[in-house]
């Protein structure tokens, strides 16, 4: 059904394919930028992909500083930091080498440079932010969270332990280049975990109360993409076409994310990841069939069409349209059970090592995590409870 | 319409005012601000909700740019009407413009619904937002039937048939006139 209204918006330009990342130095002229900080993380470095971008500088006259210490789970405190060496050393742009963790982090920089503050958390909330941001490039090296395309960051406020989202157009990047290289080393747990993100970011906003005709689009191409290559990579770590595609479908699923926001797979996963640092990505690989059990009652008929993409049009046309939807739910666990096998990605709570003793908090949290605000279901203490016990073994 | 005629190759148009909406829109706001000052006195769920804000939280719903307003305040684990002159808000909900606004207010459209139709949008804690849309929900309860708080939320929230029609003819008898 087309809703009563909806808005999209994605202005980001996209280099993709062979050597993209060589075009670098000429975004970098477009945008007006001279003196870039590049953010990244130090496994990033010790994959030896800062020699890519170096090469992409070599004879352009830009001089680049480096801030390679963004943790696994960012902070407002890595976020100030950041935004001090920005200062420092002069810079006028950012460009983002990571993944989900690094380029939220930059987007964080950028709100604070950009509005010359300390205080990250005067910026929380969505559509406030009312100017345009420095010049963001964005070298996504895992194909999951889709930040590339997004307008949203999360970053971990370190006091409370909860994630902060903060939300607006002028947080989506300029550009997002996507080059295969930047992931061929990306190992396949990791691979497979992130991966599992982008499936989820593309089911939820395909079927949550944000989503649209547009944002939809997008989200089916990245879940046929995805559902064709993710075992492939797992297996063939090393085929650049196949990490393409995939870096390809997680930029697809980014852009439904941020323009249909998601469920409650991702408030019960950043919950998770809140209390008990459980990776986003395998977060979303626990939880993603239990959300859709848990919507079946409201959308059921939505989640049922998402088979199509999902399994193919033979499947999809060999089973009645009232068994798709559970249908589409089974395929999901079967490709859980592939990942598990191929690279031991965990499919339970247990499996994941995380102790029944932080449930009561999860749970609590996950009903005020704002993607709980967008699942057609109604999500209370006892239901958010109800499905992680599910989740749990 | 009233514009400004010149000898300009043009017409300016000033912006227009639409009174009778936003006279509606001050009144709804009214009477939801007591509406809610009233329920947190006796609603126990409320209550609960508003034991995680913060003292002397500020929270203002605004019509963007200059529309009416509506400022509530924490204090004693309450929810007040008050103003809000002194300092600014911790927690601010504009609704982009006067006919969402009034479709909001006269219940054509759910709280969370305005936000999945970008009709409103937040500066603050996420956190609180959704603790306000759960006491929003039990407060629609009291003041409106079933039928039509089923239209707006997701799942209407459960409250005893006795609780219900008290806190009703409490909010209207002594909620809404007086602030009780």
């Amino acid at each position: 059904m087309i809703p009563s209204y909806f808005e999209f918006y994605n202005p980001v330009k996209i280099l993709a394919g062979s050597n993209a990342l060589d075009n670098l130095a000429y975004e970098l002229m477009n945008l007006g930028a001279k003196s870039p900080l590049v953010v990244t993380d130090k496994g990033i470095l010790k994959a030896g992909l800062l020699k890519v971008i170096k090469n992409a500088f070599s004879d352009t006259n830009i001089p680049f500083s480096l801030f390679d210490n963004i943790p696994q789970d960012s902070s407002d405190l890595i976020v100030k930091e950041l935004s001090n060496v920005y200062r420092e050393t002069n810079s006028d742009s950012l460009i983002a080498l990571g993944g989900g963790s690094v380029i939220d982090t930059a987007k964080a920089v950028n709100i604070l440079v950009t509005h010359e503050s300390d205080n990250l958390f005067d910026f929380v909330g969505g559509d406030f932010l009312k100017k345009p941001l420095k010049p963001l490039i964005v070298v996504p090296t895992t194909s999951g969270t889709g930040s590339e395309a997004t307008g949203v960051a999360v970053i971990k406020d370190s006091e409370r332990n909860i994630k902060m989202g903060f939300s607006s157009q002028h947080l989506i990047p300029d550009v997002a280049i996507l080059d295969p290289r930047m992931t061929l080393t990306l190992p396949p747990l990791l691979t497979a975990a992130t991966g599992m993100d982008a499936l989820t970011h593309a089911l939820e906003s395909s079927y949550c109360l944000q989503r649209n005709p547009v944002s939809s689009a997008f989200a089916y191409s990245a879940i046929q993409i995805l559902s064709n290559h993710l075992v492939e990579v797992i297996k063939n770590p090393k085929d650049p076409q196949s990490r393409f595609a995939l870096s390809i479908a997680a930029f697809l699923a980014g852009v439904g994310l941020s323009n249909s926001l998601a469920g409650i797979v991702h408030a019960l996963g950043h919950a998770t990841g809140g209390i008990c640092g459980l990776p986003h990505g395998i977060a979303m690989n626990i939880f993603l069939p239990h959300g859709l059990r848990y919507n079946l009652g409201k959308v059921g008929d939505l989640i049922g069409e998402l088979l199509l993409p999902l399994a193919g049009s033979e499947y999809f046309s060999e089973i009645p349209r009232e068994e798709r939807s559970k249908a589409a739910i089974q395929f999901i666990e079967s490709l859980r059970d592939s990942l598990y096998h191929l690279v031991s990605l965990p499919r339970t709570l247990k499996e994941a090592q995380i102790s029944k003793e932080d449930m009561n908090q999860i749970a609590k949290d996950a009903i005020n995590d704002g993607a709980i605000a967008f699942n057609p279901e109604e999500v209370d203490f006892k239901d958010a409870l109800n499905v992680l016990m599910m989740a749990y073994d | 319409m009233v514009f400004i005629m010149s000898d300009h190759p043009y017409q300016t148009f000033p912006a227009g005012q639409r009174r009778g909406k936003k006279a509606i829109i001050r009144i709804a706001f009214f009477i939801l601000g007591r509406s809610i000052q009233s329920a947190s006195h006796f609603d126990k769920i409320i209550q609960t909700e508003l034991n995680e804000w913060p003292d002397s939280f500020l929270l203002v719903y605004k019509v963007f740019p200059n529309g009416p307003e509506l400022a509530l305040c924490k204090k004693n684990n309450l929810l007040k009407r008050c103003k809000h002159t002194e300092r600014d808000p911790d927690m601010l909900i504009y609704i982009k413009n006067v006919e969402y606004a009034f479709k909001l207010m006269t219940s054509q459209k759910g709280s969370v619904q305005a936000f999945i139709e970008h009709g409103a949008f937040l500066k603050g804690d996420v956190t609180i937002a959704l603790s306000l849309i759960r006491i929003l929900n039990r407060i629609q309860v009291y003041l409106y039937p079933r039928f039509l708080v089923k239209r707006l939320v997701k799942r209407v929230p459960k409250i005893n048939m006795s609780s219900r029609y008290i806190g009703r003819l409490r909010l209207i008898f002594l909620g809404i006139p007086f602030g009780l």
